[in-house]
Order: structure tokens, then C-alpha cells, then sequence
């Protein structure tokens, strides 16, 4: 029984291993009536990695709008500007064997509209790794599931507190 | 049975947090390589900007086995005070001296991120170090211009950790500085606006 105890013990680690972490950092915050009070007018994706394919782009500005309208509701516009600097996708045989992880990397700025001024400026950075037959299915839509994850951080650093991801899940 | 399973996911959950997600604050060590005394005594001027677009709060993150992005790693100083440090010291020991009068070298610090390899049973740091380096003469000519893109390497480590992640990052930084300084249009251009500059002074004196 005990040993039984131990192996579900791992088992149930390995899951909780493969799951999604973010290293997304602020340099410089918005103000706090700024967080309360943004609502984002344009969304530009200035550049996105080579490796990517055509679809990414559109689908990433797709995911940072519905993330947006759900987490910047106020009446201030501001411009989002984004560039994503690096998207690793894991390889489904070394997910299945060892483990493996997507990884998205970027940057994302808030702009003042009015004035031009970078009035928040962030860090972003999402991973989602793990091994074995569901980790290896679940890392298969490399992109769709980064620019999802990318978009949820832009909301969670930039906006942190607010009511977000209705239609993001 | 209940509760020893708990217990013992518990415990392994501690494991597996213990390291990879918490923050590690390092210094960044640098040893001086020197070189050839030819600075003779000319005088320059560092500026050292970080240009970085990414990863800017940070010098590297740990990851676990899986190469996900786990806690930040950061350096105990500005990483621009770091480079400046280098760089001046080994102008220092090249027999440049700090301060105006000469060439104006600045160097902005597109990159400085430290990255890890596994490997079956042992991994590697990486520490990827990106510098723009332009010298002005004293009138404010370009004299020189360059991209230097370099991966210092860390062999054989077993933690992700801070430590190791400054480790390469610094042998990244000695690999920059050693390109430059094997440049023999980095040197002319330190040496002639100096001397120039000299000479200029000693005409005008």
C-alpha cells in the first residue's frame, strides 16, 4: 500500500509539473486610475518570430482583442502594441518520452493615444510544458494555445484585479 | 492511507517548488583578461545604456525539466553598472585611463540573458550577451561601430540556478570585450582620437 501511496504521489506530481506558468513583469505600471479607467483602441502586433506561421499574427491580435474588451472596460483609450520575440514549440516525441514545453516570449506597451507616451510597459512570458501522451496532445496547437496564453498575461500584468477572460476561458 | 498519500504528494510538491520558484539575486562576477599595454596613458570616456526589449527586469529565469520559465533570476546591480565595471577595467589594464579629454565609447546592452540546456545527466548556462559598441572622437566623429553578439557557456551544471546563469552571463561578457579588443579598428579608434587629442592639447598649451 505504500508503495502504491508513493507512485500515485508521483503520478499525481508529474501532472502537477505539467502545467502552465507565466514569468511576465511589469516595467513600468500604469497608474492605478489608469487600470481601472484604459480601455484599449487599437491593437497593433508590430513583429512576431520567424518560426511562426502566417496564421499566427491575426490569430494573436484575435485573442489580444477578446482579452482586451474583457479586461480593459473603462472610457480611456489607450493603443496596445505588441512584439513577440520568440515562440518555442515543443517537439511531440520528446513531449511524449521526456517532457517538453511551448514557450512564448514579447513585449507589450500601452500607448497615450493623445501624446505618444509608452504609458505601460511589459514583460510577457507564458509556458506550458509537460510529457506523456496527454502533455505531448495538449502542446499540439503550439500556436493557437500561445496566443491565447499570451493575450491572458497582457490582461494579468497589465490589468491586474479585473474582471477578465469571458470569452477567453 | 488518505493522509500518507496527501502527506507524501505534499511533500513532493514542496520538492518540486522549493528551488525553480524562487527568486535567486546574484552579483555577476567579472575577472579582468588584460592585454597589451597600449593604451599609454590615452584617455576615454564610457557610456553604457541598457537597450534592452526584453527580459529587462532580469539577467535569466530558472526552468524546470521540462524548459519552462520558472522564477526570475536578477542581478544585484544594475546590469549596465556591470558592463561599465568590465569594460572600464579592461581599458584600465590595457594602459587606457578613464575620463575625458579623449575618445567617448559607448556601448548599449541590447541583450543579457542567461538561458539553460538539459542534457541526459547534466545541462549547460548559456548566457547570451548582445552589445552595440560606437566610439566618437572627442569632436564627435564616428570612429567606430559594432554589433557584438556572443554565448558565454557554463558546462556541466546540474541546478538552474542564479549562480551558474551569472556565471556564463560573465563569460559571455568576457568573450564580448575580448572580440573588441582583438578589433584592430576598436583600438585605432581609441588610440587615435586620444592622440589626437593629446597632440591637439599639446599644441594649444
Amino acid at each position: 500500500m505504500r508503495f502504491a501511496g508513493i507512485i500515485g504521489a508521483m503520478g499525481l506530481a508529474a501532472l502537477l509539473g505539467g502545467c502552465a506558468v507565466h514569468s511576465s513583469e511589469a516595467v513600468k505600471t500604469l497608474p492605478s486610475d489608469m487600470i481601472k479607467q484604459a480601455r484599449i483602441y487599437t491593437i497593433t502586433v508590430k513583429s512576431v518570430p520567424d518560426n511562426v506561421s502566417s496564421g499566427f499574427k491575426p490569430e494573436l491580435e484575435s485573442m489580444l482583442r477578446l482579452g482586451m474588451d474583457d479586461c480593459a472596460q473603462g472610457q480611456s483609450w489607450l493603443n496596445l502594441e505588441v512584439t513577440v520575440i520568440q515562440l518555442k514549440k515543443s517537439d511531440a516525441g520528446k513531449a511524449f518520452l521526456v517532457g517538453d514545453s511551448n514557450v512564448v516570449k514579447g513585449q507589450a506597451r500601452l500607448v497615450d493615444p493623445t501624446s505618444g507616451a509608452v504609458v505601460g510597459d511589459y514583460d510577457i512570458g507564458y509556458s506550458v510544458g509537460g510529457g506523456g501522451l496527454a502533455a505531448a496532445l495538449a502542446m499540439s496547437q503550439a500556436e493557437s494555445s500561445m496566443a491565447r496564453g499570451f493575450a491572458k498575461q497582457v490582461c494579468d500584468t497589465a490589468f491586474p484585479g479585473h474582471p477578465r477572460f469571458r470569452r477567453l476561458g | 492511507m488518505k493522509i500518507q498519500l496527501i502527506a507524501a504528494v505534499a511533500v513532493m510538491g514542496l520538492g518540486m517548488a522549493g528551488c525553480a520558484t524562487r527568486e535567486d539575486v546574484v552579483p555577476v562576477p567579472y575577472k579582468v583578461h588584460g592585454g597589451a599595454q597600449i593604451g599609454a596613458g590615452v584617455h576615454v570616456t564610457v557610456t553604457v545604456n541598457d537597450a534592452r526589449t526584453t527580459d529587462r527586469t532580469k539577467i535569466a529565469n530558472k526552468t524546470n525539466g521540462y524548459g519552462m520559465e520558472m522564477a526570475a533570476i536578477r542581478a544585484d546591480r544594475g546590469v549596465a553598472d556591470i558592463v561599465k565595471d568590465a569594460f572600464e577595467a579592461e581599458l584600465k589594464s590595457r594602459g587606457f585611463a578613464i575620463g575625458t579629454g579623449g575618445s567617448n565609447a559607448t556601448v548599449a546592452i541590447n541583450n543579457f540573458y542567461g538561458t539553460f540546456q538539459s542534457h541526459l545527466f547534466s545541462g549547460d548556462a548559456l548566457g547570451d550577451v548582445k552589445f552595440h559598441v560606437s566610439v566618437m572622437s572627442p569632436a564627435g566623429a564616428s570612429a567606430y561601430d559594432r554589433e557584438v553578439d556572443v554565448i558565454g557557456k557554463l558546462e556541466g551544471i546540474q541546478l538552474a540556478s542564479g549562480s551558474n546563469a551569472a556565471t556564463a552571463l560573465s563569460d559571455g561578457m568576457s568573450k564580448a570585450l575580448d572580440t573588441l579588443f582583438a578589433d584592430p579598428a576598436f583600438v585605432a579608434a581609441l588610440e587615435n582620437h586620444g592622440a589626437e587629442q593629446a597632440s591637439s592639447s599639446k599644441a594649444g598649451s
